[in-house]
């Protein structure tokens, strides 16, 4: 014979209490939301060298026009354009930098030179990247001239421009001109990720 | 009279009688009976919790996506809301669209249950991190709204009730889940996520009263 003994039963029914007693408590569970982003440089457009015609003599009331390349060479058509190359005469440079290995377009818009009595001249202008003999003309910001890709995340562009005797028909004063006077406006460059 | 057993008021009573004598003396089969008895007790007790009883379950069915974020060289934030918007400050530039977290409740016997979540985390690239603060809540799947909007409950850090949700049926109980992202500005760029290390996620936690 075999006594289940009352000691037995008191100490199942102890567990037995302990147990409910655990399992009667709070119950939590948690889990984990997970985050993302993908971070890009921002573009950054920045000039290094203005566009400069440097000294120009000209017949206001003929024709012709200067053409300064984005490789600094320039060139003259028309006999009204008697002098140029002299002072200083450049292209301009554009520095942009952003994430590596992206294209970029790039857009730009056609300047205003005006001399201090607020003449001006329009100045159409043209960008290409590197230092090309020619490039692609400004059509406006917004509106792509050209695309490039940022190889370890910089590149160069460099913008040429046209003074042509055509848009002189307003100036009757020589003498400096340049976007900085009133009724100037330099040429915007704009770069955006495609 | 071996035992009683009633239960009344959450409370157990038990009353013992005399020790039962068993025509065998097989000591394992005393031993499984009282096994038999012990799991009586607990079943009889009613002991198992409603939250058992129930299966209620806490389950991640979506995660915060801030998307494609263009940083200039300076601080910025980007607040996205648990509808899905983002708004950037500072340096920080995007399309302004993201995707919220989304929590989902399962079970049954209307349970309502505490949810908290910690107040910050941490996304990383393997070579920055980004704090992301500023974490909040919305109950409901289609009430998403802009950062701190209508109905937004911050989170207070686990064991901090943020919101309380109530299991089914007939709905399933849904939360969304938004966040701002802190950028110094200096980052570099990358793909940035909890997982990565030195990331820390979003915890949530319920707790079933």
């Amino acid at each position: 014979m075999y006594k289940v003994s009352l000691k037995s039963l008191a100490l199942g029914v102890a567990a037995a209490l302990a147990f409910v007693g655990i399992t009667t408590g709070a119950q939590a569970q948690s889990d984990t939301v997970e985050v993302s982003a993908t971070l890009r440089q921002a573009v950054t457009v920045t000039t290094q060298t203005d566009v400069s015609f440097g000294d120009v003599d000209v017949n206001l009331s003929g024709s012709g026009s200067l053409t300064l390349n984005p490789d600094g060479s320039f060139s003259t058509s028309g006999s009204d354009i008697t002098s140029a190359g002299t002072g200083s005469i450049t292209a301009g440079q554009i520095d942009i930098t952003g994430a590596n290995g992206v294209s970029i377009d790039v857009s730009c818009s056609a300047a205003t030179v005006a001399n201090a009595s607020a003449e001006t001249i329009a100045v159409p202008t043209n960008i290409a990247n590197g230092t090309a003999s020619s490039g692609t003309a400004c059509g406006g910001v917004g509106a792509t001239a050209i695309t490039v890709s940022l190889t370890g995340g910089a590149t160069s562009l460099h913008m040429g421009a046209t003074l042509a005797l055509a848009n002189m028909g307003s100036v009757t004063t020589t003498g400096a001109f340049s976007s900085t006077n009133s009724g100037g406006a330099a040429s915007t460059v704009q770069a955006v990720y495609q | 009279m071996p035992f009683g057993l009633i239960r009344a008021g959450g409370l157990i009573y038990l009353r013992l009688g005399t020790p039962v004598q068993i025509s065998t003396n097989q000591k394992r089969i005393a031993a499984a009976l009282r096994m038999v008895v012990f799991t009586a007790i607990v079943m009889i007790a009613g002991g198992l919790p409603d939250a058992l009883a129930q299966n209620i379950k806490l389950r991640v069915r979506a995660d915060l996506e801030f998307g494609r974020i263009d940083v200039a060289n300076m601080p910025g934030t980007a607040a996205l809301g648990t509808n899905g918007t983002i708004s950037y400050t500072g340096g920080l530039v995007g399309d302004g669209f993201g995707s919220a977290g989304r929590i989902q409740i399962t079970g049954q016997g209307h349970t309502t249950v505490d949810i908290s979540c910690s107040t910050t985390a941490t996304i990383s690239n393997g070579l920055d991190t980004i704090d992301v603060t500023h974490i909040e809540m919305v109950l409901g799947r289609n009430n998403g709204t802009s950062p701190g909007g209508s109905g937004i409950s911050p989170c207070l850090g686990i064991g901090l009730t943020s919101i309380q949700m109530t299991t089914g049926p007939p709905t399933v109980s849904e939360a969304l889940i938004a966040a701002t992202l802190v950028a110094t500005g200096s980052e570099s760029g990358g793909s940035y996520d909890t997982g990565s290390t030195g990331g820390i996620p979003i915890i949530i936690e319920m707790v079933i009263p």
